[in-house]
């Protein structure tokens, strides 16, 4: 009895253990499948992490093209010099060779508003180029566009306008009456487009010259002044205040007892040096006339100015917190 | 008599076991079905939107010139014509334009392959003003869009 029990209780242990054992084996078949399961899922987020990692990684790359791209055309410059309506000069003052894809010239005509050249031609970097293009109407207004997407634009005109930035344009005037003009020099009496006999471009409005010679001509040409003679100039100007509006631009003038000056400030009425004095008598000076707004404004200047060369001429003028725009 | 237990014991442990290994292998393939659905689409669309996004990026366009005709017939009525390079590496194509703020009608989609101009043309139902700037937006269909003032 005692060993029918030692057996049984033997059996119970050998059965319960074997028992543990399968439960162990079975309880590690779900593990490796849970275990594969989360390998496959991790596999599966680490591989589309690298997709998304390569894709953040090509668009920043992009990024960065672009903004080399930016940099370049940032960089770029070119003059263009018109030098009629079919043919233009394209300089690059940049050490980087600019690459030319299209230029554009003349007016509008719907459809038919083509560019009047097209194609990839690189210009050396200091270099230069002559374009002949097959505009049929252009105006020479062109502009030049690059690779890199800058326009860039010249023409006739803008040559015209550049050589006479900062400077007095000067139309000269010449008649023989006896007596000087008085009246409002905005009404030139005498100086009317029949007696308009040139035109100048000064960038100083300081000069003198000597009439004691009769025969020498002033303005070229045979104008040159006798008793009878008054030659005299309208001259006009842009400028730009430089004090601000506490302070007052001036200009003030020294002219000859033979000659007569006025200026005009933003199309102002000038009286002739004083409405009340007699212009013929003594040289005049420090008289001001002053130009006022904020600082940075722009105005025109207009100066009236004639002799009647009874003796040497001469006009200075002084511009004060202004300069020639 | 103990025999008898042990087995019976035996048999509800296989069939909870078994029903574990289901419910996890269910329940896992679930999950990782769903994870492989759930990144596939997004990286699908992480895929679409960054190649929309260097497309944009790589998407670039110029206004040269722009034209304004006022028409009589009809009348309150201008032509707006604009010249647009693409100097970009990809084909683009513009899809409506603005004159100050206001949508130009009639502005049919155009493409434009790169390094070339395309007219874009379209009405504004009033008159521009001559000697005011006017403001014109030109924009692609990738939402990028190129702006400046040009007179009249």
């Amino acid at each position: 009895m005692g060993i029918r029990k030692r057996n049984l209780v033997k059996e119970r242990t050998n059965t319960g253990s074997n028992a543990r054992v399968a439960n162990r084996r079975r309880k590690g078949v779900s593990t490796i499948i849970g275990i594969t399961i989360f390998l496959l899922i991790f596999a599966i987020a680490i591989s589309y992490t690298f997709a998304w990692t390569q894709n953040t990684g090509s668009y920043l790359q992009t990024v960065n093209q672009q903004v080399d791209l930016d940099r370049l055309k940032i960089g770029e410059n070119l003059v263009v010099s018109a030098i009629n309506t079919t043919t233009l000069t394209v300089t690059n003052p940049t050490g980087n060779p600019i690459v030319v894809t299209q230029i554009w010239s003349g007016v509008f005509s719907g459809a038919a508003y083509i560019p009047v050249w097209s194609g990839l031609q690189g210009i050396s970097g200091f270099g230069n180029l002559t374009f002949i293009t097959n505009a049929t109407n252009g105006n020479g207004q062109y502009k030049v566009v690059t690779l890199r997407g800058n326009i860039f634009s010249g023409g006739l005109q803008s040559q015209l306008a550049a050589a006479t930035q900062r400077a007095w344009q000067v139309n000269w005037y010449y008649n023989n009456v006896i007596s000087p003009p008085i009246d409002p020099p905005q009404y030139p009496a005498n100086f009317t487009s029949n007696n308009l006999v040139g035109q100048s471009y000064w960038y100083d409005l300081n000069l003198a010259w000597d009439w004691t010679a009769f025969n020498n001509p002033v303005i070229g040409g045979n104008y040159n002044i006798t008793s009878n003679v008054t030659i005299g100039f309208i001259a006009t100007t842009s400028v730009i205040k430089l004090s601000d509006s506490n302070s007052n631009a001036t200009v003030n003038f020294f002219i000859d007892n033979s000659s007569a000056v006025a200026i005009g400030v933003d199309g102002s009425v000038p009286n002739w040096w004083s409405t009340s004095a007699n212009i013929t008598e003594t040289p005049y000076s420090s008289t001001l006339v002053n130009i006022t707004g904020v600082q940075n404004s722009v105005h025109t200047l207009t100066v009236y100015f004639y002799s009647n060369g009874t003796s040497d001429t001469e006009l200075k003028l002084n511009i004060v917190n202004a300069t020639l725009r | 008599m103990v025999l008898p237990l042990s087995k019976d014991k035996g048999l509800s442990e296989i069939i909870a076991t078994v029903l574990m290994i289901m419910i996890v292998t269910v329940l896992g393939f679930s999950i990782f079905l769903y994870g492989l659905g759930f990144f596939t689409a997004t990286t699908s669309a992480n895929n679409q939107a960054t190649a929309t996004g260097i497309q944009s990026l790589q998407e670039r366009f110029v206004i040269i010139d722009v034209n304004f005709t006022v028409t009589t017939t009809p009348v309150n009525n201008t032509i707006v014509t604009a010249w647009v390079y693409n100097y970009g590496s990809t084909n683009e194509k513009i899809v409506a334009m603005y004159l100050n703020g206001t949508q130009v009608s009639n502005v049919l989609s155009t493409l434009i392959d790169p390094n070339a101009a395309l007219m874009v043309v379209g009405n504004v139902p009033f008159n521009v003003t001559q000697g005011i700037p006017q403001t014109i937006r030109v924009v692609s269909s990738l939402g990028n869009f190129y702006e400046n003032n040009y007179g009249y």
